[in-house]
């Protein structure tokens, strides 16, 4: 299946672009993904990152489907 | 970066909360203006500036992004919470957040938080963890430029959730 992965902030620098497409197993999941951008783009470090899956917070084990948008989000400094 | 934000924002009024994302300056009279209702009597008003110097550096902006596809449903489950936290046995409280993204200078607002409640001590109470829970889930980020080069301001993650 298809599914994008949205880069922010130090992620997306590191990774030189902010949105990924990834083709990946069925029954994959978020952390799958993630696990799939950091072999792309060895220098981006999403370690304690969160994630979203379709514009919501979500657990890393979320499983995903088709066309899913997964976004990997450093810790966050709004204010 | 505000990747496919445009230019006037995105603003999302709902019941009568009124929610702000966008590039343009904050209207500061505008955000507790937009809660009129006479049965709410107590209005908190929070403004965010930013800071200059911040932690011993001059700062010379600082360059807002955000998810906004996320932003505007981040901030409604705010103002859902405060109303169920803080509005009583009718959930009458009205919230306003705005943030603004993109670059923003000293001394200028950066995010505008307001709630109305029929008391102050509510109004005070859930403006000031409309506040908090807005720094801790708005997904926002922000780098600093200064003199000390530039740098993504450290952050909150929601426990839980972190890979």
């Amino acid at each position: 299946m298809r599914v994008t992965v949205k880069l922010f902030a130090g992620l997306r620098q590191a990774a030189g672009t902010s949105d990924v497409t990834l083709d990946l197993a069925d029954g994959a999941t978020a952390l799958d993904a993630a696990a799939a951008v950091v072999d792309r783009y060895p220098t981006v470090d999403v370690r304690g990152a969160m994630v979203a899956v379709n514009a919501s917070y979500a657990k890393p084990s979320t499983s995903l489907t088709e066309g899913d948008v997964v976004a990997l989000l450093p810790p966050v400094s709004g204010g | 970066m505000t990747q496919g934000l445009d230019v006037d924002g995105a603003r999302l009024e709902r019941g009568r909360d009124d929610l702000w994302v966008g590039t343009e300056p904050i209207d500061v009279a505008r955000v507790a203006a937009a809660l009129e209702d006479e049965s709410l009597g107590g209005v908190a008003l929070f403004l965010g500036r930013v800071r200059s110097p911040n932690d011993g550096q001059v700062v010379s902006h600082l360059d807002y992004e955000g998810y906004d596809a996320m932003i505007l449903a981040t901030m409604a489950s705010l103002a859902d919470e405060a109303r169920t936290a803080y509005g009583g046995t009718d959930g009458r409280l009205l919230v306003a957040i705005h943030h603004r993204l993109g670059r923003v200078r000293p001394g200028e607002v950066s995010m505008a938080v307001a709630v109305a409640a029929a008391h102050r001590a509510a109004a005070l109470a859930a403006c000031a963890v409309v506040v908090e829970e807005a720094k801790r889930r708005l997904p926002i980020w922000k780098l600093e430029v200064g003199d000390g080069g530039a740098r993504y301001v450290a952050g909150a993650a929601v426990a839980g959730e972190v890979l």
